[in-house]
């Protein structure tokens, strides 16, 4: 071997050896921009947070069946991309596997032993349509423990689904959700639908407070969902004192008690008024009226003949108009209220206190006040919606003052032996309450929409914890569904884009050889 | 500086005065139509993964087909003992000619804009992932060419040098889609040197200092050795 030719190995070797460590090195320190403008590609800092936070092996099982048709295959890779991102920011702990259980008994078995059943999905096989088993879950073991979600329908929610459940699995204590009882607040039978939504997540509780039993510390938020009986002064000094050692509060109130049936509206005296406006929030006795609102079904009597039609009552005001900058609530889908009281913050700053409007009525609203009657077939006129953006659910944050600062309080004989005014608290820590102006919205009589319960769900996940859980689950998703055209306009846009690119450059080609005959042309007149 | 410009603006000329490019560039941009129209109304959502995923595919063959000639055609005709004459040093040849190469590629993308158009047409689509779609479609594009050139440079004969860069590319295409006969150890480093992988990761609108740096470091090897091996024939 020649000199040259050992020196020249000698150089390749020191630069491909100098390349490939350069991208060795680049594997562990990057950074990384994304396009999409709502960081669709990014994991949410919450979820950083949690899987750097992985002090053991979790491991995602994926069952996926390979090849499946057109939307599920784009579900896999989605999921892939998430798991990926996952993987990169967990230090090692997070790892994940796809497997495919079709056409494996065993593995099959495996699967619906993690509970992941059989979904099924259309497929194009010999040129026909059929029906075939998929699987599309998930299962995630960390320790001794499991969860799963079965199948997986919403891409857009899918970095939500991942983290709470790493949420779920890594945190040592589940956060207790106390439900105030005492009240006339309906039960967790009433609920439902609130109470599967919040379970995933919390542990929900029954609290109590009429033998003066004060609120254990260990309630991570107490929920007052539309008690319609008064509160005795007892009552509201454990509420305020729970709140002054830095517990959250949800407050849902019906300030006006009205039902469809009754045909009337009366006005609630709570006597929790007081106790809410020390926080800087006042329920406003009335009732707001929307022009976008929920449908009735009201009988209609017609000669002989009665049918029930369907009209719109402003009464059932649909909310969406989310505060855009809220982390809390933006991109949320719209609310259905069922009677809803507006709600004044304008005292809050005064008191220290900062308050946020998350969700008002649209810009034709108005409200209805002193006399309250309900008839779905009253007359409704333009002069009735003068109102703009009538706030309907706030939430509250700062260093709270207690109602009973400076006050003695004349507790009721049950409790006064056990409660010790002298530990009175006069001020809270840091910490914050929501106020909805309807407490029906989460019945499941008057409410009914799953994004109620979402709206809901992500105000107690935003008192309860502030890494933001709730931010994630707003997070849109990029890809939209063309606009819908006809058949013609198809056949038109298809054979465009089959023939225009290459025609443009069939073009150049003729013009630019044109030219060049031309030139020659020139030339050879020239000569 | 001004040879690589001057050897770059003369192969870029000499593609467009020959038919061969038209016809390649032709078949290119059509099955691209082909791919993404037929697959728009089916999927019907508005984005341009399938064509940014169908484009590579398509450049197994065009990326060769365009570069074959570059190097072997002046070996064979001995202009390159011309060129070699002039003070022009070997690097600046190939950097030259695979700039030349890449400019031609990246026209041949520019009718291809309309299908980004037609999509904002028909309903609403964010302009990140696009970005960087045509991003790393101009990189995945790089990375076939710098091989094209390599390949250029090994022989005379244009199909022998079409077949080598084929192969080539091929399997850098092929890596990440046969992790499943891979044992685990050697499977995360095929992945990594796969095309397709980082591509993917451009394609969702993510643009990644790890896929930028693969890009550049395969497109400055094979420069690098298209180089040595085009001055190979001094040192005899």
């Amino acid at each position: 071997m020649s000199k040259k030719r050992q020196q020249v190995l000698l150089q390749i070797l020191l630069v491909v050896g100098i390349i490939v460590f350069i991208n060795i090195i680049s594997v562990r320190i990057f950074t990384r921009l994304d396009l999409t403008s709502s960081k669709a590609y990014s994991l949410s800092d919450a979820s950083k947070k949690l899987v750097q936070s992985l002090e053991d092996n979790f491991l995602v099982k994926v069952y996926f069946t390979a090849e499946l048709p057109a939307p599920y295959n784009n579900n896999r890779r989605m999921l892939k991309d998430q798991l990926d991102d996952y993987r990169a920011y967990s230090k090692g702990n997070f790892q994940y596997e796809f497997i495919d259980p079709s056409a494996n008994p065993e593995l099959e078995q495996e699967a619906q032993r993690y509970q992941i059943p059989p979904v099924q999905v259309q497929v194009v096989k010999d040129d026909k349509l059929q029906i075939e088993k998929a699987y599309m879950g998930l299962v995630f073991l960390y320790g001794d423990k499991q969860e799963h979600i079965p199948v997986i329908q919403n891409l857009d929610k899918l970095e939500y689904e991942i983290s709470s459940r790493l949420k779920k699995l890594t945190s040592h204590t589940q956060y207790k959700i106390g439900f105030l009882t005492g009240h006339g607040e309906p039960s967790f039978e009433q609920m439902k639908q609130l109470q599967q939504t919040l379970s995933d997540m919390y542990e929900l509780v029954p609290v109590s407070i009429a033998n003066g039993q004060e609120l254990a510390s260990d309630i991570s938020a107490l929920v007052i969902v539309a008690p319609n009986q008064s509160f005795t002064e007892t009552d509201k000094y454990i509420i305020d004192q729970y709140l002054m050692r830095g517990g959250k509060i949800a407050f849902f109130i019906n300030q006006i008690d009205a039902s469809l049936q009754k045909q009337t509206g009366q006005a609630l005296s709570l006597n929790i008024e007081d106790l809410i406006e020390s926080y800087g929030v006042r329920i406003n006795a009335d009732m707001v009226r929307d022009a976008r609102c929920a449908n009735v079904t009201i009988q209609q009597q017609s000669g002989f003949m009665t049918f029930q039609s369907q009209v719109p009552f402003p009464y059932l005001p649909i909310g969406s108009e989310f505060n855009p900058n809220s982390v809390i609530v933006k991109n949320l889908g719209p609310v259905i209220f069922h009677f809803v009281s507006s709600i004044d913050t304008s005292f809050a700053k005064a008191k220290g206190l900062n308050a946020t409007v998350l969700l008002s009525s649209s810009n034709k609203a108005g409200r209805m006040q002193g006399m309250f009657l309900i008839n779905p077939t009253m007359p409704f006129t333009a002069d009735m919606f003068t109102e703009q953006f009538i706030p309907l659910a706030v939430s509250v944050e700062g260093s709270f003052k207690s109602l009973f600062a400076g006050k003695n309080v004349s507790l009721d004989s049950l409790a006064k032996h056990a409660i010790d005014q002298t530990k009175k608290l006069t001020s809270s820590v840091q910490t914050k309450i929501v106020v909805v102006g309807d407490g029906d919205f989460i019945q499941d009589t008057y409410a009914g929409t799953k994004d109620n319960m979402v709206f809901a769900n992500n105000l107690i996940d935003w008192l309860v914890d502030d890494i933001g859980l709730a931010s994630i689950r707003t997070k849109e998703l990029a890809v939209k569904p063309l606009d819908e055209v006809s058949d013609g306009t198809r056949t038109f846009v298809k054979s465009l884009n089959l023939v225009v690119p290459p025609l443009i450059i069939v073009l150049i080609g003729i013009v630019r050889w044109r030219l060049r005959v031309s030139r020659r042309k020139r030339i050879e007149m020239s000569i | 500086m001004d040879n690589i410009k001057t050897i770059f603006a003369k192969e870029l000329r000499s593609f467009f005065d020959s038919p061969m490019a038209y016809i390649i560039i032709v078949v290119f941009v059509g099955l691209l139509g082909w791919f993404f129209t037929s697959s728009l109304f089916l999927a019907n959502i508005s984005t341009l993964r399938t064509f940014f995923e169908t484009a590579p595919f398509l450049l197994l063959f065009f990326g060769p087909a365009i570069t074959m000639r570059l190097i072997s055609e002046e070996k064979k005709a001995g202009t390159i003992e011309l060129l070699a004459t002039k003070p022009i040093k070997d690097f600046e040849i190939i950097i030259g000619k695979f700039l030349a190469g890449w400019a031609l590629y990246a026209i041949a993308l520019v009718p291809t804009l309309m299908y980004y158009f037609t999509i904002t047409m028909l309903g609403s689509i964010e302009l990140g992932p696009v970005v960087g779609g045509y991003l790393g479609l101009l990189l995945v594009g790089g990375v076939f060419i710098s091989i094209g050139v390599f390949g250029s440079t090994l022989t005379e004969n244009q199909v022998v040098a079409f077949i080598v860069s084929f192969l080539l590319v091929f399997i850098l295409f092929i890596l990440d889609k046969i992790l499943l006969f891979v044992p685990g150890g050697l499977a995360s480093i095929f992945e990594y040197l796969s095309i397709d992988y980082h591509f993917s990761n451009i394609a969702r609108g993510v643009i990644d200092t790890r896929d930028l740096i693969y890009y550049f470091s395969a497109i400055g090897i094979m420069i690098y050795l298209s180089t040595i091996i085009l001055s190979k024939r001094r040192w005899a």
